[in-house]
Protein backbone atom coordinates (compact mmCIF):
# COMPACT_ATOMS: atom_id res chain seq x y z
CA UNK A 1 0.00 0.00 0.00
CA UNK A 2 1.25 3.47 -0.87
CA UNK A 3 2.67 5.48 2.00
CA UNK A 4 -0.05 7.73 3.31
CA UNK A 5 0.61 10.72 5.49
CA UNK A 6 -0.25 10.05 9.10
CA UNK A 7 -2.46 13.12 9.18
CA UNK A 8 -4.54 12.03 6.21
CA UNK A 9 -5.28 8.74 7.96
CA UNK A 10 -6.81 10.66 10.83
CA UNK A 11 -8.72 13.23 8.75
CA UNK A 12 -9.96 10.48 6.47
CA UNK A 13 -12.50 9.43 9.06
CA UNK A 14 -13.86 12.91 9.70
CA UNK A 15 -15.81 13.63 6.52
CA UNK A 16 -14.36 11.86 3.52
CA UNK A 17 -14.86 8.41 4.95
CA UNK A 18 -17.03 9.30 7.92
CA UNK A 19 -18.02 5.88 9.27
CA UNK A 20 -21.66 6.80 9.85
CA UNK A 21 -22.41 9.24 7.06
CA UNK A 22 -20.25 7.91 4.23
CA UNK A 23 -19.50 4.28 5.03
CA UNK A 24 -22.97 3.87 6.62
CA UNK A 25 -21.70 1.61 9.35
CA UNK A 26 -23.06 1.29 12.87
CA UNK A 27 -26.42 2.87 12.07
CA UNK A 28 -28.33 0.99 14.76
CA UNK A 29 -26.60 2.56 17.78
CA UNK A 30 -26.47 5.82 15.85
CA UNK A 31 -30.23 6.02 15.54
CA UNK A 32 -30.77 4.73 19.05
CA UNK A 33 -28.52 6.88 21.24
CA UNK A 34 -28.77 10.23 19.43
CA UNK A 35 -31.77 11.43 21.42
CA UNK A 36 -29.48 13.58 23.60
CA UNK A 37 -26.09 15.15 23.02
CA UNK A 38 -24.69 13.80 26.28
CA UNK A 39 -25.52 10.22 25.22
CA UNK A 40 -23.91 10.83 21.83
CA UNK A 41 -20.68 12.03 23.44
CA UNK A 42 -20.61 9.05 25.81
CA UNK A 43 -21.31 6.56 23.06
CA UNK A 44 -18.74 8.22 20.80
CA UNK A 45 -16.06 8.11 23.49
CA UNK A 46 -16.78 4.48 24.40
CA UNK A 47 -16.77 3.35 20.78
CA UNK A 48 -13.58 5.33 20.07
CA UNK A 49 -11.72 3.66 22.93
CA UNK A 50 -12.81 0.23 21.74
CA UNK A 51 -11.99 1.09 18.15
CA UNK A 52 -8.47 2.30 18.90
CA UNK A 53 -7.66 -0.66 21.17
CA UNK A 54 -9.06 -3.29 18.83
CA UNK A 55 -7.35 -1.70 15.81
CA UNK A 56 -4.00 -1.76 17.62
CA UNK A 57 -4.30 -5.35 18.77
CA UNK A 58 -5.65 -6.66 15.49
CA UNK A 59 -2.96 -4.97 13.42
CA UNK A 60 -0.30 -6.23 15.84
CA UNK A 61 -1.62 -9.76 15.42
CA UNK A 62 -2.36 -9.50 11.69
CA UNK A 63 0.51 -11.84 10.77
CA UNK A 64 -0.29 -14.34 13.51
CA UNK A 65 -4.01 -14.77 12.97
CA UNK A 66 -4.72 -17.37 10.27
CA UNK A 67 -7.28 -16.40 7.61
CA UNK A 68 -9.53 -19.30 8.48
CA UNK A 69 -10.28 -18.04 11.95
CA UNK A 70 -9.78 -14.33 11.47
CA UNK A 71 -13.41 -13.41 12.15
CA UNK A 72 -13.72 -15.36 15.42
CA UNK A 73 -10.39 -13.90 16.50
CA UNK A 74 -11.48 -10.33 15.72
CA UNK A 75 -14.81 -10.77 17.45
CA UNK A 76 -13.15 -12.23 20.54
CA UNK A 77 -10.73 -9.31 20.72
CA UNK A 78 -13.45 -6.70 20.12
CA UNK A 79 -15.84 -8.31 22.58
CA UNK A 80 -13.12 -8.34 25.21
CA UNK A 81 -12.46 -4.62 24.85
CA UNK A 82 -16.16 -3.81 24.88
CA UNK A 83 -16.68 -5.83 28.04
CA UNK A 84 -13.68 -4.15 29.65
CA UNK A 85 -15.04 -0.71 28.75
CA UNK A 86 -18.47 -1.72 30.01
CA UNK A 87 -17.15 -2.89 33.37
CA UNK A 88 -15.07 0.25 33.81
CA UNK A 89 -17.97 2.53 32.82
CA UNK A 90 -20.30 0.66 35.18
CA UNK A 91 -17.85 1.00 38.03
CA UNK A 92 -16.80 4.61 37.57
CA UNK A 93 -19.47 6.32 35.43
CA UNK A 94 -22.76 4.63 36.41
CA UNK A 95 -24.85 7.51 35.01
CA UNK A 96 -23.38 7.00 31.54
CA UNK A 97 -24.04 3.27 31.85
CA UNK A 98 -27.75 3.82 32.48
CA UNK A 99 -27.96 6.36 29.66
CA UNK A 100 -26.35 4.08 27.08
CA UNK A 101 -28.12 1.00 28.36
CA UNK A 102 -28.00 -1.98 26.07
CA UNK A 103 -26.13 -0.04 23.36
CA UNK A 104 -22.91 -0.15 25.33
CA UNK A 105 -22.52 -3.96 25.17
CA UNK A 106 -23.82 -3.78 21.61
CA UNK A 107 -20.64 -1.96 20.55
CA UNK A 108 -19.41 -5.53 20.02
CA UNK A 109 -21.56 -5.82 16.93
CA UNK A 110 -21.06 -2.22 15.84
CA UNK A 111 -20.02 -2.65 12.23
CA UNK A 112 -17.60 0.28 12.42
CA UNK A 113 -15.24 -1.69 14.61
CA UNK A 114 -15.29 -4.95 12.73
CA UNK A 115 -15.40 -2.97 9.49
CA UNK A 116 -12.20 -1.10 10.31
CA UNK A 117 -10.57 -4.32 11.48
CA UNK A 118 -11.36 -5.90 8.12
CA UNK A 119 -10.69 -2.90 5.91
CA UNK A 120 -7.77 -1.25 7.63
CA UNK A 121 -6.20 -2.86 10.68
CA UNK A 122 -5.61 -6.23 9.02
CA UNK A 123 -3.27 -4.74 6.42
CA UNK A 124 -1.66 -1.70 8.06
CA UNK A 125 0.93 -1.06 10.72
CA UNK A 126 0.07 -0.64 14.37
CA UNK A 127 0.62 3.14 14.36
CA UNK A 128 -1.47 3.68 11.22
CA UNK A 129 -4.24 1.50 12.60
CA UNK A 130 -4.26 3.41 15.87
CA UNK A 131 -4.52 6.68 13.93
CA UNK A 132 -7.30 5.22 11.81
CA UNK A 133 -9.09 4.31 15.03
CA UNK A 134 -8.70 7.88 16.30
CA UNK A 135 -10.01 9.38 13.04
CA UNK A 136 -12.91 6.98 12.70
CA UNK A 137 -13.76 7.42 16.37
CA UNK A 138 -13.83 11.19 16.05
CA UNK A 139 -15.84 10.93 12.85
CA UNK A 140 -18.34 8.65 14.58
CA UNK A 141 -18.58 11.01 17.54
CA UNK A 142 -19.00 14.05 15.27
CA UNK A 143 -21.80 12.39 13.33
CA UNK A 144 -23.52 11.36 16.57
CA UNK A 145 -23.20 14.85 18.05
CA UNK A 146 -24.51 16.42 14.82
CA UNK A 147 -27.54 14.16 14.78
CA UNK A 148 -28.25 14.43 18.46
CA UNK A 149 -27.90 18.24 18.39
CA UNK A 150 -30.55 18.40 15.70
CA UNK A 151 -32.81 16.01 17.58
CA UNK A 152 -32.31 17.48 21.03
CA UNK A 153 -32.74 21.11 19.96
CA UNK A 154 -35.84 20.52 17.84
CA UNK A 155 -37.33 17.74 19.92
CA UNK A 156 -36.53 18.88 23.43
CA UNK A 157 -35.47 22.51 23.05
CA UNK A 158 -32.15 21.94 24.74
CA UNK A 159 -28.51 21.24 23.93
CA UNK A 160 -26.40 19.12 26.25
CA UNK A 161 -29.21 19.46 28.79
CA UNK A 162 -29.27 23.27 28.70
CA UNK A 163 -32.58 24.73 27.58
CA UNK A 164 -32.00 27.07 24.64
CA UNK A 165 -35.43 27.24 23.05
CA UNK A 166 -37.95 29.16 25.19
CA UNK A 167 -40.65 27.04 26.82
CA UNK A 168 -43.34 29.02 24.98
CA UNK A 169 -42.36 27.36 21.70
CA UNK A 170 -43.82 23.89 21.35
CA UNK A 171 -41.38 21.01 21.08
CA UNK A 172 -41.53 18.82 18.01
CA UNK A 173 -41.17 15.65 20.03
CA UNK A 174 -41.29 13.39 17.00
CA UNK A 175 -37.63 14.31 16.52
CA UNK A 176 -36.64 12.46 19.67
CA UNK A 177 -38.39 9.26 18.61
CA UNK A 178 -37.41 6.91 15.80
CA UNK A 179 -38.73 8.90 12.78
CA UNK A 180 -36.70 11.93 13.87
CA UNK A 181 -33.63 9.75 13.99
CA UNK A 182 -34.04 8.69 10.38
CA UNK A 183 -34.85 12.24 9.34
CA UNK A 184 -31.77 13.82 10.92
CA UNK A 185 -29.63 10.92 9.65
CA UNK A 186 -30.81 11.59 6.11
CA UNK A 187 -30.31 15.35 6.37
CA UNK A 188 -26.74 14.99 7.64
CA UNK A 189 -25.92 12.36 5.05
CA UNK A 190 -27.24 14.60 2.28
CA UNK A 191 -25.14 17.48 3.63
CA UNK A 192 -21.98 15.41 3.45
CA UNK A 193 -22.74 14.23 -0.07
CA UNK A 194 -23.52 17.82 -1.10
CA UNK A 195 -20.21 18.97 0.38
CA UNK A 196 -18.43 16.23 -1.51
CA UNK A 197 -19.98 17.16 -4.87
CA UNK A 198 -19.50 20.87 -4.17
CA UNK A 199 -15.80 20.49 -3.51
CA UNK A 200 -15.52 18.17 -6.49
CA UNK A 201 -13.88 15.68 -4.23
CA UNK A 202 -15.54 12.46 -5.25
CA UNK A 203 -13.68 9.43 -4.00
CA UNK A 204 -13.67 5.86 -5.10
CA UNK A 205 -15.12 3.74 -2.36
CA UNK A 206 -12.98 0.92 -1.19
CA UNK A 207 -14.99 -2.22 -1.04
CA UNK A 208 -14.61 -5.29 1.06
CA UNK A 209 -11.69 -6.90 2.73
CA UNK A 210 -7.98 -6.93 2.16
CA UNK A 211 -7.75 -10.04 0.05
CA UNK A 212 -9.65 -8.65 -2.93
CA UNK A 213 -7.52 -5.56 -3.15
CA UNK A 214 -4.25 -7.41 -3.00
CA UNK A 215 -5.09 -9.65 -5.93
CA UNK B 1 6.78 -16.25 10.02
CA UNK B 2 7.81 -17.16 6.52
CA UNK B 3 5.87 -15.68 3.64
CA UNK B 4 5.73 -18.95 1.78
CA UNK B 5 3.08 -20.97 3.49
CA UNK B 6 2.55 -24.62 2.89
CA UNK B 7 -1.20 -24.34 2.74
CA UNK B 8 -1.78 -28.05 2.37
CA UNK B 9 -0.08 -29.03 5.58
CA UNK B 10 -2.32 -30.16 8.36
CA UNK B 11 -0.56 -27.89 10.78
CA UNK B 12 -1.27 -24.70 8.81
CA UNK B 13 -4.89 -25.46 7.96
CA UNK B 14 -6.17 -27.20 11.05
CA UNK B 15 -3.86 -27.10 14.02
CA UNK B 16 -2.61 -23.53 13.83
CA UNK B 17 -6.04 -21.84 13.66
CA UNK B 18 -7.15 -23.84 16.67
CA UNK B 19 -4.05 -22.95 18.64
CA UNK B 20 -4.21 -19.23 17.77
CA UNK B 21 -7.90 -18.93 18.59
CA UNK B 22 -7.47 -20.86 21.83
CA UNK B 23 -4.55 -18.73 22.93
CA UNK B 24 -6.46 -15.52 22.15
CA UNK B 25 -9.47 -16.76 24.08
CA UNK B 26 -7.36 -17.75 27.08
CA UNK B 27 -5.62 -14.38 27.18
CA UNK B 28 -8.84 -12.39 26.79
CA UNK B 29 -10.59 -14.48 29.45
CA UNK B 30 -7.75 -13.82 31.86
CA UNK B 31 -7.98 -10.08 31.14
CA UNK B 32 -11.73 -10.08 31.69
CA UNK B 33 -11.49 -12.10 34.88
CA UNK B 34 -8.93 -9.68 36.25
CA UNK B 35 -10.96 -6.57 35.37
CA UNK B 36 -14.10 -8.13 36.75
CA UNK B 37 -12.42 -8.90 40.04
CA UNK B 38 -11.42 -5.24 40.30
CA UNK B 39 -14.68 -3.61 39.19
CA UNK B 40 -17.32 -6.02 40.56
CA UNK B 41 -17.06 -4.89 44.20
CA UNK B 42 -17.10 -1.21 43.13
CA UNK B 43 -20.20 -1.76 40.98
CA UNK B 44 -21.97 -3.63 43.77
CA UNK B 45 -21.15 -0.94 46.33
CA UNK B 46 -22.28 1.81 43.95
CA UNK B 47 -25.59 0.08 43.25
CA UNK B 48 -26.22 -0.46 46.93
CA UNK B 49 -25.34 3.14 47.73
CA UNK B 50 -27.60 4.42 44.94
CA UNK B 51 -30.52 2.36 46.24
CA UNK B 52 -29.88 3.48 49.83
CA UNK B 53 -29.68 7.11 48.71
CA UNK B 54 -32.97 6.77 46.86
CA UNK B 55 -34.68 5.32 49.94
CA UNK B 56 -33.14 7.99 52.14
CA UNK B 57 -34.41 10.64 49.72
CA UNK B 58 -38.05 9.57 49.97
CA UNK B 59 -37.83 8.89 53.71
CA UNK B 60 -35.26 11.31 55.16
CA UNK B 61 -36.32 10.63 58.75
CA UNK B 62 -35.13 7.03 58.60
CA UNK B 63 -31.77 6.27 60.18
CA UNK B 64 -31.39 2.91 58.48
CA UNK B 65 -33.36 0.29 56.65
CA UNK B 66 -34.30 -3.30 57.26
CA UNK B 67 -34.65 -5.29 54.06
CA UNK B 68 -37.96 -7.15 54.09
CA UNK B 69 -38.12 -7.80 50.35
CA UNK B 70 -38.18 -11.57 50.84
CA UNK B 71 -41.49 -11.33 52.71
CA UNK B 72 -43.31 -9.24 50.09
CA UNK B 73 -46.57 -11.00 49.27
CA UNK B 74 -47.47 -8.88 46.22
CA UNK B 75 -46.14 -9.20 42.68
CA UNK B 76 -44.38 -6.28 41.03
CA UNK B 77 -42.54 -5.34 44.20
CA UNK B 78 -38.78 -5.02 43.76
CA UNK B 79 -37.78 -4.05 47.26
CA UNK B 80 -39.38 -3.48 50.64
CA UNK B 81 -37.43 -1.48 53.18
CA UNK B 82 -38.64 -0.78 56.68
CA UNK B 83 -37.06 2.12 58.53
CA UNK B 84 -35.34 0.78 61.63
CA UNK B 85 -36.52 3.72 63.70
CA UNK B 86 -40.15 3.22 62.66
CA UNK B 87 -40.33 6.36 60.50
CA UNK B 88 -42.12 4.41 57.80
CA UNK B 89 -41.64 2.06 54.90
CA UNK B 90 -40.10 2.35 51.47
CA UNK B 91 -41.20 0.33 48.51
CA UNK B 92 -39.70 -0.03 45.11
CA UNK B 93 -42.27 -1.26 42.64
CA UNK B 94 -42.63 -1.54 38.90
CA UNK B 95 -45.48 -1.10 36.47
CA UNK B 96 -45.40 -2.14 32.85
CA UNK B 97 -45.06 0.94 30.68
CA UNK B 98 -44.67 1.71 27.00
CA UNK B 99 -40.95 1.01 26.85
CA UNK B 100 -40.49 -1.60 29.55
CA UNK B 101 -40.68 -1.36 33.31
CA UNK B 102 -41.54 1.91 35.02
CA UNK B 103 -39.87 1.74 38.42
CA UNK B 104 -41.16 3.87 41.27
CA UNK B 105 -39.93 4.33 44.82
CA UNK B 106 -42.49 5.42 47.36
CA UNK B 107 -42.37 5.97 51.08
CA UNK B 108 -45.36 5.57 53.39
CA UNK B 109 -45.75 6.39 57.06
CA UNK B 110 -46.77 3.84 59.68
CA UNK B 111 -50.46 4.36 58.78
CA UNK B 112 -49.91 3.68 55.08
CA UNK B 113 -50.17 7.29 53.90
CA UNK B 114 -47.83 8.18 51.03
CA UNK B 115 -45.07 10.53 52.16
CA UNK B 116 -43.14 10.86 48.94
CA UNK B 117 -42.98 9.38 45.46
CA UNK B 118 -39.91 9.20 43.28
CA UNK B 119 -40.12 8.03 39.70
CA UNK B 120 -36.90 6.36 38.71
CA UNK B 121 -35.21 6.35 35.34
CA UNK B 122 -37.20 4.47 32.73
CA UNK B 123 -37.09 3.91 29.01
CA UNK B 124 -40.38 5.62 28.14
CA UNK B 125 -40.58 7.94 25.13
CA UNK B 126 -38.76 11.24 25.46
CA UNK B 127 -41.19 14.10 25.82
CA UNK B 128 -43.89 11.78 27.13
CA UNK B 129 -43.32 9.11 29.77
CA UNK B 130 -39.79 10.38 30.29
CA UNK B 131 -41.32 13.47 31.90
CA UNK B 132 -41.82 11.26 34.96
CA UNK B 133 -38.15 11.40 35.87
CA UNK B 134 -36.39 14.03 33.76
CA UNK B 135 -37.32 16.88 36.11
CA UNK B 136 -40.24 18.12 34.01
CA UNK B 137 -42.87 20.11 35.95
CA UNK B 138 -45.60 17.63 35.00
CA UNK B 139 -43.70 14.74 36.52
CA UNK B 140 -43.07 16.68 39.72
CA UNK B 141 -46.76 17.65 39.91
CA UNK B 142 -47.74 14.00 39.38
CA UNK B 143 -45.50 12.90 42.24
CA UNK B 144 -46.83 15.68 44.47
CA UNK B 145 -50.44 14.75 43.69
CA UNK B 146 -49.79 11.23 44.98
CA UNK B 147 -48.60 12.49 48.37
CA UNK B 148 -51.00 11.88 51.24
CA UNK B 149 -52.96 9.20 49.40
CA UNK B 150 -53.53 5.82 50.98
CA UNK B 151 -55.32 2.56 50.28
CA UNK B 152 -55.29 2.77 46.51
CA UNK B 153 -54.88 5.43 43.86
CA UNK B 154 -56.92 6.00 40.72
CA UNK B 155 -55.60 7.87 37.70
CA UNK B 156 -57.68 10.92 36.65
CA UNK B 157 -59.24 11.21 40.12
CA UNK B 158 -58.49 13.19 43.28
CA UNK B 159 -56.08 15.47 41.46
CA UNK B 160 -53.92 12.62 40.18
CA UNK B 161 -53.78 13.67 36.54
CA UNK B 162 -50.68 11.84 35.38
CA UNK B 163 -48.68 13.05 32.39
CA UNK B 164 -50.52 14.52 29.43
CA UNK B 165 -50.15 12.32 26.38
CA UNK B 166 -48.43 9.57 28.36
CA UNK B 167 -51.40 7.57 29.57
CA UNK B 168 -49.62 4.23 29.43
CA UNK B 169 -46.64 5.48 31.42
CA UNK B 170 -48.92 7.20 33.93
CA UNK B 171 -50.97 4.04 34.35
CA UNK B 172 -47.79 2.05 34.86
CA UNK B 173 -46.65 4.46 37.56
CA UNK B 174 -50.04 4.34 39.29
CA UNK B 175 -50.12 0.55 39.17
CA UNK B 176 -46.65 0.46 40.74
CA UNK B 177 -47.84 2.79 43.51
CA UNK B 178 -50.92 0.64 44.06
CA UNK B 179 -48.80 -2.51 44.23
CA UNK B 180 -46.72 -0.85 46.91
CA UNK B 181 -49.78 0.26 48.89
CA UNK B 182 -51.29 -3.21 48.59
CA UNK B 183 -48.02 -4.71 49.75
CA UNK B 184 -47.99 -2.38 52.74
CA UNK B 185 -51.55 -3.37 53.63
CA UNK B 186 -50.76 -7.07 53.30
CA UNK B 187 -47.64 -6.85 55.42
CA UNK B 188 -49.36 -4.85 58.13
CA UNK B 189 -52.57 -6.84 58.23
Amino acid sequence: MAEKSKMSIVTNGLIKENPVLRLVLGTCPTLAVTTAVSNALGMGAAATVVLICSNIVISALRKVIPDKVHLPCYITIIATFVTLVQMVVKAFLPALDTALGVYLPLIVVNCIILGRAEMFACKNTVVDSALDGVGMGIGFTLALVGMSSMREIIGNGSWLGITIVPESIDRFTLMTSAPGGFFSFGVLMALVVWYETKTNNKIDRKIGCAKKEEN
Amino acid sequence: MSDVKNTSSTFETIVKPIIVLTVICVITSALLAFTNSVTAPIIEAAELAAAQAAYQEVLPEADGFEDLTAQAPVEGIIAVMKATNGAGWCFQAEGKGYGGAVPVIISVDAEGKILAVKFMQNAESAGFGMKLWDGNAEGVAFADALKGKSGSVTLKADGVDGITGATISSKAAVSAVNAALECFAAMNA
